[in-house]
C-alpha cells in the first residue's frame, strides 16, 4: 500500500490525477448524501488496512470508534447539513485490526445551484503528533496555572506578613520612643522603663532577625551555618538569662547536663531555643512554669522545652513548621508565624530534627541531633 | 425568565400549540427546514435545552440535569410560562424520551407525542437490541472523561473562519449547535445511560414514531419495541437515512408529521 505504484510512463505521473487522488498525502472519500462512500483513496485504505472495494460498502461513520460515531451522528452530520462543511474536527478512525488512527478532517457537502447536496467530501489528515503535542500543551498550561494560584498564595501571605510586620513593630517602637522620651524628661535612671526599652528592642531585633531569615531561606540559601566545638550550656544559660529579664514574672527552669563541646553554630541554636522557649511563654498559661532540658549524650545532643497551655488546636499541628501559621482566633499572641519556622530551618542545617508532642497537660517541643 | 433560559422563540399564526424539542448534540436550529412548514398554521413552539445554542448556561445544574426529569421539568415550565395547553409535543433523539417524561409528569397536557428517532435505553440487554454494547458505551463515555476527541471542541471555532458562505446570515454563522463542551459532555452521559423502557408502556396518548433506516444511534430494533410498548402508536419507517432526518429529509419528516396531526 505504501509503495508507489509502478507506471510503465513514469514521467507523465505529475500530471496524473489518478495518481495524484491514489497516492495523496492526506485520505481522500467521497460520500453520498446518505453518507455511504463511493470511492476513497488508497492512502486512506493503508492507513486503516482496508482495501478501497472494502471501503466502499461502509459509510463514514462506520470507519470510526464508538465515541466518534456518535460524535459525528449528533454534531458533525448536522452540522454538515446545515453549515455545508466541517473544518479541522478531531477524530479517531478504527482500523480492521482495531488499531487507534487520530485524525483531522475537513469535510464539504457539494451542492447544485438550486442548494441541493450532490455529494460529500472529506479530506483526512493524519495528526497523532500534533494531538499530541497539543496534549503536552495542555499539560504544561494545566502546570502554569497550578503554579500562579500557588505563587498568587504566595503573594497573598508576603502581604500579610508585611501587614503585620508593620503592625508588630510599631507597638515596641513607640513603647521604647515613649520610655526614652520619659526618661529624658526625668533625668534619671529607671530600671523598669530600662527593661521595657530592653524588651521592646529585643522583640524588634527578633521581628526583623526572622524576616531576614526567612528571606535567605525562600531565596533558596537556607540557614548558613558557622559551625565549631561549642561549650553549650553557657550560651543556654544567656538564651535564659535574657528571657527572664524580657519575661520577669515568668518561671523558667533548667535542666543542663552537657559534659562535652558540642559542634554546632551556637547562635543559631541560641535562636532555636529562645523561639522555643518565648513561644512556650506566650502560648502557656500565665502560671505555667516552662521546664528546658539539655542533655548531651555520646555525642547526641537533646533539647527540649516543656509547658503547659492546653493542646495545640489539630488544625494547627499539620502545618506547625510552615512558614506564617498562627493561630487564627488569637492573631495578637502570633507575631508574624515565622519563629517554628525558622527553628525548624535551623534544625535542618544542623541535620537534626525537630519535633513536638501536645496534650492537655503538657506540650513539649523537641530538638534532636545526632553525632 | 423560563424563556431566557431555554431561548424559547414563538412564531406562526395558528393557535394549536407545537412544540419542537432538539436532540443531543444541537440545538432549535435542528427544525429549520421543518418548523417553518408549520408556521402558517399552527403556534410553533422552539427552544434550546440548558447548555445547547442560545440557552442560559448559568442555569446548568449537575444535579437537576443528572436524569432527564430534569430537562422534562423545563419544559413543562415552557408549557406553564407561555400558558400551553392541548400540545402537539414533537421530539427528536433523546427528546423524545424527555417529551415521554414531561406528558407523564402533567398528565392532559399534552394531544400526541411524535417520537424522532427515539431510544429508551441505547445499551444492549437480553433480547432488547439498544444498537450499543455495554463496553461500547462504556468505551463512549471514557472518551468523553479523556477528551480526546472533539467533544471539548465548542462548535463555534468550527463555524468561524467561514466568510464565504454569505447565504448563511453572520448571526446564524456562529449560532449552529454551539453547545458548551462541558455540558454537552454531561448531557452524553446522562443521555446515553438512560433506561426507560419501562416507562413506554404506560403512555396513554396518541403517539407516532419516526424511524430511519441505518440509524446507529437508534436502529430499527429499538423504533419497533418503542412501537410495540405504547399502545396504539403509529410507526413510520422514513426513507430518510441517519439519525437526523429534519435535516437530511425535511419533507419526508414534514409529511410524515403533517399526515398524523391533520
Amino acid at each position: 500500500m505504501t509503495e508507489p505504484p509502478v507506471s510503465s510512463d513514469t514521467n507523465n505521473l505529475q500530471e496524473n490525477f489518478e495518481d495524484f487522488f491514489e497516492e495523496a498525502l492526506c485520505g481522500f472519500i467521497i460520500a453520498d448524501t446518505k453518507g455511504s462512500i463511493l470511492k476513497a483513496n488508497k492512502k486512506l485504505g493503508g492507513w486503516i488496512n482496508c482495501s478501497t472495494d472494502e471501503l466502499k460498502s461502509k459509510r463514514f461513520s462506520d470507519l470510526l470508534t464508538i465515541g466518534g460515531k456518535i460524535y459525528y451522528e449528533t454534531h458533525l452530520s448536522p452540522l454538515l447539513r446545515m453549515q455545508g462543511f466541517f473544518d479541522e474536527v478531531v477524530l479517531e478512525l478504527s482500523s480492521n485490526n482495531n488499531q487507534k488512527l487520530r485524525v483531522m478532517v475537513n469535510a464539504l457537502e457539494r451542492r447544485d445551484k438550486d442548494g441541493k447536496a450532490l455529494f460529500v467530501r472529506y479530506t483526512i489528515l493524519k495528526a497523532s503528533d500534533r494531538l499530541q503535542y497539543e496534549l503536552n500543551l495542555q499539560e504544561a498550561k494545566k502546570i502554569a496555572e497550578n503554579e500562579l494560584i500557588k505563587e498568587r498564595e504566595m503573594v497573598t501571605l508576603r502581604e500579610q506578613l508585611i501587614a503585620v510586620l508593620g503592625h508588630d513593630l510599631r507597638n515596641p517602637l513607640s513603647a521604647v520612643t515613649m520610655a526614652v522620651d520619659l526618661l529624658i524628661s526625668s533625668g534619671k535612671n529607671n530600671d523598669s522603663l530600662l527593661g521595657t526599652i530592653k524588651r521592646s528592642s529585643s522583640r524588634m531585633m527578633e521581628l526583623v532577625n526572622n524576616i531576614m531569615d526567612f528571606a535567605r531561606t525562600r531565596l533558596g540559601q537556607g540557614i548558613v551555618l558557622d559551625r565549631e566545638d561549642t561549650e553549650l550550656e553557657p550560651v543556654l544559660q544567656q538564651v535564659v538569662t535574657e528571657l527572664k529579664l524580657i519575661y520577669p514574672k515568668r518561671e523558667i527552669t533548667c535542666n543542663f547536663k552537657i559534659t562535652e563541646p558540642v559542634n554546632c553554630d551556637s547562635f543559631r541554636i541560641a535562636q532555636l531555643v529562645s523561639n522555643l522557649v518565648a513561644n512556650a511563654i506566650t502560648h502557656g498559661y500565665a502560671d505555667s512554669p516552662v521546664h528546658i532540658y539539655a542533655f548531651h549524650n555520646n555525642g547526641n545532643l537533646e533539647v527540649s522545652v516543656r509547658n503547659n497551655g492546653g493542646p495545640i488546636p489539630k488544625e494547627l499541628q499539620e502545618n506547625i513548621f510552615s512558614p506564617f501559621t498562627r493561630e487564627i482566633d488569637r492573631p495578637s499572641r502570633n507575631g508574624l508565624g515565622l519563629g517554628l519556622y525558622i527553628s525548624s530551618e535551623i534544625a535542618r542545617a544542623h541535620n537534626a530534627t525537630l519535633s513536638f508532642t501536645t496534650t492537655a497537660e503538657e506540650t513539649c517541643f523537641t530538638f534532636q541531633m545526632n553525632s | 425568565m423560563v424563556v431566557k433560559r431555554n431561548n424559547v422563540v414563538v412564531k406562526g399564526k395558528g393557535s394549536q400549540v407545537i412544540i419542537f424539542a432538539h436532540g443531543f448534540g444541537c440545538d432549535q436550529n435542528m427544525w429549520r427546514y421543518v418548523a417553518p412548514a408549520f408556521e402558517e398554521n399552527y403556534k410553533v413552539v422552539l427552544f434550546d435545552h440548558v447548555g445547547a445554542g442560545g440557552s442560559d448556561l448559568s442555569a446548568f445544574s449537575p444535579s437537576k440535569y443528572n436524569q432527564l426529569d430534569g430537562y422534562a421539568a423545563d419544559i413543562l415550565d415552557i408549557a406553564t410560562e407561555l400558558q400551553l395547553n392541548d400540545i402537539i409535543y414533537v421530539g427528536h433523539s433523546v427528546s423524545a424520551l424527555i417529551g415521554i417524561i414531561a406528558s407523564q409528569k402533567s398528565p392532559g397536557l399534552f394531544k400526541s407525542l411524535i417520537l424522532v428517532g427515539p431510544s429508551p435505553s441505547y445499551i444492549n440487554d437480553g433480547d432488547y437490541i439498544g444498537g450499543f454494547t455495554k463496553s461500547q458505551i462504556e468505551e463512549l463515555l471514557e472518551s468523553l472523561d479523556q477528551n480526546h476527541l472533539g467533544w471539548s471542541m465548542a462548535m463555534a471555532p468550527v463555524i468561524m473562519g467561514n466568510p464565504d458562505r454569505k447565504e448563511l446570515g453572520e448571526e446564524l454563522t456562529n449560532s449552529f449547535c454551539r453547545t458548551d463542551p462541558a455540558i454537552a459532555k454531561h448531557f452524553a452521559r446522562t443521555t446515553f445511560l438512560t433506561d426507560e423502557r419501562e416507562l413506554l408502556s404506560s403512555v396513554d396518548i396518541p403517539t407516532l414514531i419516526l424511524q430511519c433506516s441505518d440509524d446507529v444511534i437508534a436502529p430499527q430494533s429499538v423504533g419497533e419495541y418503542v412501537h410495540q410498548q405504547i399502545k396504539g402508536s403509529k410507526l413510520v419507517m422514513m426513507k430518510a437515512t441517519g439519525h437526523c432526518p429534519n435535516l437530511s429529509a425535511p419533507e419526508e419528516t414534514i409529511d410524515a408529521i403533517m399526515d398524523y396531526i391533520l
